[in-house]
């Protein structure tokens, strides 16, 4: 397959605008500059010092860890079985439970914010863990459903009735079976769901409060107020998170496909 | 190895739609230790009927019985019935001693006798060798004998196979048919061998149950199915054929319009009836002589000649009819697209269908 030369312009183009500020965000967190600065006039590693020492900016860092984990668990617990029925059972309005699970990946995060702000307020949700996390497995969900319904139309059930035939009862087929097969979808949704609710803005903006800051919500803080080069360490912290749940879902391809089955007899 | 016990199918009906049966009402009995094969078109029933022995589907009325035993209510991994599937349905996270390991882990067998049986398992179909590799790295045919292995490992009553050489090329299809057969003559296990490849259900069974629109049409041995086919379906389906509506006469003989009369030997049919005539092209013997005047009826057209190595097939048409002839290749002789010669069947090797 040879690539036209517009098709190349275009891909250099995109890659430019959706790594470029990588590439200024990054070397700007080694900077010296009191400010934020481009080019950087020196390079040290104070701010990462500061970033992983001042409470300002480790309290968020645990709170995104705590929620992003709370999160993952949440969508998981919900978002698989909900994938199941969707995947493998026929049911009334099943269509409408598909749109009705997939909606928070249409709607504007900001709509959602709102929503969530009035209504947690008055359930004294707003400012808490408990809120911000309900709130972020609301869009990991559909996450989860969607990696998991799609490995699911590919599992041949056939290997399930297999195993039933010889033997295995239902819980026995998924705990030896289903579950070792989908391991490797359930591991890939389980980490979106995480980076999902780890770079989230907008809802954390809104409902988690002083104690329950996230990450993100700090960076917009300090960003509004001074300016603080912290941010860009924050910044490629982030994006440093999310480059390693991507480099993560691609060494374990790499591992499972090298890798042969562990154990000759049962 | 295995005590097989006899199935028994009553009015089996399965209905996906309501007033459409997928299959319709089957009765069958299976003997202990039989080779039975399932044959018949895509959508004839014959698969759902093995998932519905399998416990994958549930009858929609009538009933299944092991020795005696109603199975309806019981699960698919009580059934104790082994089953190998058209794509294998191996665990692909599993070795190959694993996957062949698996029904007896469910039945917790002991581990010493556990290893013991996976390692006559693998010898029996030939893979002694490969107890370690991941399925991935079989072949197909290796990948099938696996899933054949563990579908006899736990001594089952009743051994389900859907289609298992489908997916595999031609020699290797007939090496393992002639493995099965090794393995069915040893073990002595009851098997159901569904397919819709006619020679194979031909060179395999024991019994043949041709199934058409969701009812078996007959059931019998090979040489019953393919000489004396009860249906015009089963002698078209199985083999090739030459039908020819006719009408009966006195004394079995029976009338086909412009290709004459017949005598088939069926004194028991009464004059006068609508009948069918299947003549199997291998019958029938032509020479490239020139036929008398008064032979005029059995004059064959020659319209093309198909060279199968070992045989001809003549197709050609005699008084408006196409006739097809099966010719051993060291007795053909040469024979022109266009050219007239004369041709003759034993008539007593004809059948009649349907009075």
């Amino acid at each position: 397959m040879t690539m036209s030369r517009s098709t190349l312009v275009l891909a250099v183009l995109v890659v430019v605008l959706l790594a470029g500020p990588m590439f200024i965000v990054v070397p700007m967190s080694f900077s010296t500059a009191p400010s934020l600065e481009f080019p950087p006039p020196g390079y040290w590693l104070g701010y990462y010092r500061r970033v992983f020492s001042d409470p300002n900016w480790t309290g968020p860092i645990i709170n995104s860890f705590l929620i992003g984990l709370g999160t993952m668990v949440l969508s998981m617990l919900l978002g698989v079985p909900a994938s199941f029925a969707l995947a493998r059972h026929q049911f009334r309005l099943r269509a409408v439970f598909r749109i009705i699970v997939l909606m928070p990946l249409i709607v504007p995060h900001i709509v959602m914010a709102l929503g969530y702000y009035t209504y947690f307020g008055s359930l004294g949700l707003v400012q808490s863990m408990p809120g911000v996390i309900l709130a972020h497995a609301c869009l990991s969900i559909p996450v989860v459903v969607l990696t998991v319904t799609s490995a699911l139309a590919n599992f041949d059930r056939r290997v399930e009735q297999a195993a039933a035939n010889l033997g295995a009862r239902p819980l026995t087929t998924f705990r030896l079976i289903t579950f070792p097969i989908l391991r490797p979808a359930f591991l890939v949704a389980a980490l979106f769901a995480f980076i999902h609710s780890f770079d989230e803005t907008v809802i954390a903006i809104f409902i988690s409060g002083r104690d329950s800051a996230t990450l993100p919500r700090q960076m917009y803080n300090s960003f509004q107020m001074e300016a603080d080069p912290a941010i860009s360490a924050a910044s490629s912290l982030l994006l440093a998170a999310v480059l390693a749940v991507i480099g993560a879902r691609w060494a374990a391809a790499l591992v499972k496909a090298r890798s042969k089955p562990i154990g000759a007899s049962p | 190895m295995t005590t097989a016990r006899s199935l028994c199918l009553r009015s089996l009906s399965k209905s996906y739609m309501p007033g459409q049966n997928a299959v319709d009402g089957i009765d069958l009995d299976i003997r202990p230790g039989e080779f039975i094969s399932f044959l018949g078109p895509s959508g004839s029933g014959k698969t759902t009927t093995l998932m519905m022995i399998a416990g994958f589907e549930r009858p929609t009325a009538g009933e299944i019985s092991i020795a005696g035993r109603q199975i309806d209510a019981v699960a698919p991994y009580d059934r104790n019935i082994g089953m190998v599937f058209q794509n294998y349905a191996l665990f692909p996270h599993m070795s190959v001693a694993q996957n062949v390991g698996f029904p007896l882990r469910m039945r917790r067998t002991a581990r010493a006798e556990a290893d013991r049986k996976i390692a006559t398992a693998l010898a029996m179909v030939g893979l002694a060798d490969f107890a370690g590799r991941a399925p991935k790295a079989l072949s197909g045919g290796q990948q099938q004998r696996v899933a054949l292995a563990r579908a006899l490992v736990f001594e089952p009553d009743l051994v389900l196979l859907d289609e298992p050489l489908g997916a595999l090329d031609k020699t290797l299809r007939e090496q393992m048919q002639v493995e099965l057969k090794r393995i069915h003559r040893e073990l002595g296990v009851t098997m159901i061998y569904v397919t819709h490849d006619q020679t194979e259900a031909m060179a395999m069974s024991d019994r043949i149950a041709v199934f058409n629109h969701g009812r078996i049409e007959q059931v019998g041995t090979p040489a019953e199915v393919y000489f004396a086919p009860r249906t015009r379906f089963v002698a078209s389906f199985i083999g090739d054929s030459n039908l020819f509506d006719g009408r009966t006469g006195a004394d079995g003989v029976v009338d086909l319009g412009p290709l004459g009369p017949i005598a088939t030997g069926r004194r028991d049919l009464a004059p006068g009836q609508s009948v069918s005539v299947l003549v199997r092209p291998e019958t029938i013997r032509i020479s490239a002589q020139t036929p008398a005047a008064s032979d005029e009826r059995r004059l064959l057209t020659i319209e093309e000649t198909v060279n199968y190595g070992d045989s001809f097939l003549v197709l050609g048409k005699s008084g408006g009819r196409d006739i097809r002839i099966r010719v051993p290749s060291i007795d053909m002789p040469d024979l022109p697209r266009g050219a007239q010669c004369a041709f003759d069947w034993t008539a007593s090797r004809a059948h009649v269908i349907g009075a």
